[in-house]
């Protein structure tokens, strides 16, 4: 059960708690993902799975409950700091892209957290490597 | 030679003007927030410029100016981030703020003239001017004679020279890592955070080095023009707004090198159009309304061209 790769146990979000409008949306969940599984989660409109997601990316903090990435309480983790193991893939293309800088840009920014250490941003190494992924796509870039 | 000579010193000016264009453009084009401080930085490092060049050390004091703004910089952004205030109110409170320490910089007095005292022969005292890095550099091209030794093709060379320099580096900084960091925040800031790059801290190193360029373009006017005043700063941002706008009308939307080159270039031609103003019997206080109409403009023309073409376009549909 600890060898789980992600471990989230009681986890809990109340929005606007006290009011006419309270809504409990994570009721004291627990979830245990082992490493290479593939998960898919299922629910009506407003069953609470973007908050879910939120929870875990750090984009909101639960009220109650742990979330462990690895053996590694994460719950009170800054967003950004989670996010060098964690991707995530938005529903709408334009959240995870950058429309002022070119294709490149966006994929070295994107690549900031596991490329190599270079003066400049956009350097030779990653930009082969960038190239041999896009040819996969066929697409012409 | 009349014609030249008022040419070159407007484009004197607007290369002085220029590092707050640039300091403008960061926040405005770069990382796409409105930031009010430039106001207060500008005359902030006007004072701190003042001061370090009155005490004898002319070029330190341009490097003070520039350190004096990313200080003022660093407020604003640690107000933003920190205390999450609205950007705009940030800037405002800043720039109010600084009014005081501008003051206090200029020793309780509302302007500053380089110079000091000093004894003469005779033992009275008598004011000298401060060196300044325009008086050096004009000891240096006096003897060549001519054309040369004119004040305003000096101070225009010397801060063409400079306005270069900067340009080239911030073209280089914004193709490296926390530069690409910094314009991605302006443009995404969720994707830069979902990289795993801690947006507030790019956020905040925007801001410093914009306050910063704003503030040194303030301590150059202040050699240039051997004083300090504390109403300099006063519509600086409309200004600035005004030369990265008409930069931005003549350069195009093509990318940062030419988006940095247009927001200097702006400066310039923005100067010239005042020096046109002037020549054509317009007030010199007639600046601001200017400055604010051309901003109006720009700013309102894309949505009235909308609008022009929406109603023969509603009629076809
Ligand atoms: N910021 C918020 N303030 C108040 N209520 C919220 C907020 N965010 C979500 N909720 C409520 O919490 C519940 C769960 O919302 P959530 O967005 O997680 O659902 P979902 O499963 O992602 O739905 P969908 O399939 O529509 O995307 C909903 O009832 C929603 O109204
Ligand atoms: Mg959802």
């Amino acid at each position: 059960m600890n060898d789980c790769e992600l471990n989230i146990q009681n986890l809990t979000k109340c929005f606007e708690k006290g009011t006419a409008n309270e809504k409990v949306a994570l009721d004291h969940l627990n979830l245990m993902v082992p490493a290479g599984q593939f998960v898919t989660v299922l629910g009506t409109n407003g069953s609470g799975k973007s908050t879910l997601f939120n929870a875990i990316l750090g984009k909101l903090r639960p009220d109650e409950g742990t979330i462990l990435l690895g053996g590694e309480d994460i719950t009170r983790q800054k967003d950004y700091k989670r996010a060098l193991n964690i991707g995530c893939l938005y529903q709408n293309p334009l959240r995870g892209t950058a429309p002022d800088m070119t294709i490149e840009e966006n994929l070295a920014l994107a690549y900031t957290r596991k490329s190599s250490r270079s003066f400049f941003a956009v350097n030779r190494r990653d930009s082969a490597y960038f190239r041999e992924l896009l040819a996969t796509l066929n697409m012409g870039l | 030679m009349v014609l030249i000579n008022m040419l070159i010193s407007a484009i004197s000016q607007g290369l002085l003007y220029a590092p707050m264009a640039l300091g403008v453009f960061v926040t405005f084009k770069i990382l796409k927030t409105p930031d009010l401080t430039v106001d207060g930085s500008f005359v902030v490092g006007m004072t701190v410029c003042a001061a370090v060049t009155i005490a004898g050390y002319p070029v330190l004091a341009l490097f003070a100016a520039l350190a004096a703004g990313a200080i003022a910089g660093l407020c604003t952004a640690l107000l933003q981030t920190r205390l999450k205030i609205e950007p705009i109110l940030c800037g405002i409170l800043v720039a109010t703020g600084l009014y005081t320490v501008n003051y206090a910089v200029l020793g309780g007095q509302s302007n500053l003239y380089l110079q000091r005292q000093v004894m003469n022969a005779a033992g009275y005292p008598v004011n000298q001017a401060a060196d300044t890095v325009y008086k050096s550099f004009g000891q240096l091209l006096n003897p060549l004679g001519g054309q040369w030794k004119n004040t305003n093709t000096q101070v225009m060379l010397l801060t063409l020279g400079i306005v270069l320099v900067l340009v080239v580096l911030l073209g280089i900084f914004f193709f490296t890592r926390p530069g690409m960091a910094i314009r991605g925040t302006g443009d995404n800031e969720e994707m830069v955070r979902s990289s795993s790059i801690n947006a507030d801290l790019t956020r905040t190193a925007g801001i410093m080095l914009a306050n910063a360029l704003v503030a040194f373009s303030g301590g150059l006017l202040c050699q240039q023009q051997r004083y300090a005043d504390l109403n300099c700063g006063s519509g600086m941002l409309v200004m600035g707004l005004a030369s990265v706008i008409i930069g931005q009308v003549l350069g195009g939307n093509r990318g940062l090198i030419v988006g940095l080159i247009s927001a200097a270039g702006g400066s310039i031609l923005y100067r010239i159009v005042l020096q046109l103003a002037y020549s054509i019997d317009l007030p010199s206080y007639s600046v601001k309304l200017l400055s604010t109409l051309i901003v109006i403009v720009a700013l309102g023309v894309p949505l009235l061209k909308k609008h022009g073409f929406k109603l023969p376009g509603g009629k076809k549909a």
